[in-house]
């Protein structure tokens, strides 16, 4: 990350901007092809891309699985 | 009697429902209890505060039921849902939470933190009161959009419908309410997070 000419002509921030349009799909196909661009060759991006996708999946698993998912504790 | 007649849909049980048909009405909450609860009982306080919103939500639903033409049932219910919510709220008062940076936001969820790897999260995560700890750990406004996006699965506009705020608005809310959702999980990995 950080470098002078950002990866994919995005830089960091931006991609952390529009993490959840991109997978939500609510990118246009250029918008999309930056953001893989960008991450294809920025390991901060790759890894927290990974981080953020888990935690919803794993969301998204709950509610499939517990109909309990997300109460807050007594 | 058993019958083959396939399941009426909400709209029908609601025109029922305004021919005075409890019956009608008493389907239409047995098939609707279950999500509007979990979303009052998340937002709410205790038990007895989510039940009051939830009777309050189906009565509303039966009087509105004979005022108004309902489109899409679901983002009306969960509008009723919330408007209650509100006024179980009205002497509290929600901290602001779109003022923090997204560059603030996306560090506490470990952006540039190496060690905040998604092998790590995942692994924390089979443990599932971890996520549940942290989403109970979020504002009522963050735990709300994600609520209904995420768990009630709203579409996107239906989310900003019910939340009465733009398309854009919501997004934004709803990204801002998922990086504080990857903070606090990345709060309770086992060997800790850094902040």
């Amino acid at each position: 990350m950080n470098t002078v000419i950002p990866p994919g002509g995005m830089r960091c921030s931006e991609v952390l901007a529009q993490l959840s349009e991109f997978l939500d799909g609510g990118l246009s196909v250029g918008e999309r092809g930056a953001i893989e661009a960008h991450v294809r060759v920025c390991p901060d991006c790759t890894r927290f891309g990974g981080v953020f996708s888990t935690v919803l999946g794993r969301l998204r698993q709950e509610r499939r699985t517990d109909p309990d998912a997300g109460r807050a504790p007594e | 009697m058993p019958t083959n007649d396939p399941e009426p849909t909400d709209e029908e049980l609601l025109a029922r429902s305004v021919r005075g048909d409890e019956r009608a009405f008493g389907s239409f909450v047995a098939r609707h209890r279950i999500g509007l609860h979990r979303y009052a009982r998340m937002l709410s306080r205790n038990d007895t505060d989510a039940e009051d919103v939830l009777q309050d939500t189906f009565l509303q639903a039966w009087r509105g039921a004979h005022a108004a033409t309902v489109r899409s049932v679901r983002p009306w219910l969960f509008t009723i849902a919330r408007h209650a919510l509100q006024r179980q709220r009205l002497r509290r008062v929600d901290t602001p939470t779109e003022a923090e940076s997204l560059e603030s936001l996306g560090a506490a969820a470990g952006f540039a933190d190496a060690d905040a790897t998604p092998e790590r999260f995942a692994m924390a995560l089979e443990e599932r009161s971890l996520l549940r700890a942290a989403l109970a750990a979020l504002d009522d406004a963050d735990r709300e959009v994600i609520v209904l996006r995420e768990l009630e699965q709203l579409s996107g506009d239906e989310t900003a419908a019910v939340l009465g705020v733009s398309l854009e608005a919501m997004k934004s809310r709803l990204h801002r309410a998922r990086l504080r959702l990857v903070a606090e999980v990345r709060r309770r990995l086992p060997d800790g997070g850094t902040r």
